[in-house]
């Protein structure tokens, strides 16, 4: 592809990511809530199926930004909670991994 | 004249992204819409050369909406190819039998996306086109 088009879809992309980055934040508040009651055994039915929704949305957003890992770690976390997460110190530690690279793509931009 | 495709996702960001990509990649035109029910309208008011179909959308999911565009007699004929998430990712035969040309996975690389949509599709590659991953 010819360094101008590249260009062009690179700035693009920084755009949107810019406008994604609310989205995105709404999306880990959701987990975080979601998985802070997980580790006390409160989680019900609806704040997990919100989480759901929220890995899966933040799995396919994050892989198109091209942060492959971060996408990757969200939908692990997806698939923990559609598992029911009966290990909630694991569901704790990906969400920091998330939240840790999430940060570190923040610092590098 | 650039072909015409309808984007239809209810996850604006994932929108910018595939615009971003087929218009600047792929020398494509793009058409959105947020929901299945509003691009069912620009559809068939617009004459799309393609659409791509969420599959997981609230309210009418992807294979519904497909259903209706099928069941139209202004859309029946446009192709369609399924965007979809690894985990709920659907066999050739399940894809074919909804009434789909193919599916995609999300997420997607946007400078490989417009390349895999011509293959699937048949149409030519451009030039400046990527190798489909």
């Amino acid at each position: 592809m010819k360094p101008a088009r590249e260009e062009r879809l690179q700035a693009r992309l920084r755009q949107a990511w810019v406008e994604a980055r609310t989205l995105v934040a709404e999306r880990m508040t959701v987990l975080e809530v979601a998985v802070s009651a997980a580790n006390s055994g409160a989680l019900g039915q609806e704040p997990r199926s919100s989480a759901i929704a929220a890995a899966h949305k933040l799995a396919g957003s994050l892989g198109v930004f091209g942060l492959r890992e971060a996408s990757i770690c969200a939908r692990n976390i997806e698939e923990q909670f559609n598992a029911g997460c009966s290990d909630a110190g694991t569901l704790a530690l990906m969400l920091q991994r998330l939240q840790q690279l999430l940060r570190n793509y923040e610092d590098a931009g | 004249m650039p072909k015409r495709i309808l984007l239809i996702d209810d996850e604006s960001d994932i929108r910018e992204v595939a615009s971003a990509s087929l218009e600047i990649v792929g020398d494509f035109e793009v058409l959105t819409a947020d929901s299945a029910s509003a691009g069912l309208v620009v559809a068939s008011r617009e004459q799309p050369d393609l659409i791509l179909l969420d599959l997981m959308m609230p309210e009418i999911d992807g294979c519904e909406a497909l259903e209706d565009l099928k069941r139209n007699a202004a859309t029946r004929h446009i192709p369609v190819i399924f965007l979809t998430a690894k985990a709920l990712k659907m066999d050739e035969a399940s894809v074919r039998r909804a009434g789909a040309v193919g599916a995609l996975l999300k997420p997607f690389d946007p400078m490989l996306l417009p390349g895999q949509i011509r293959a699937l599709m048949g149409w030519p590659m451009e030039s400046h086109d990527e190798a489909s991953a």
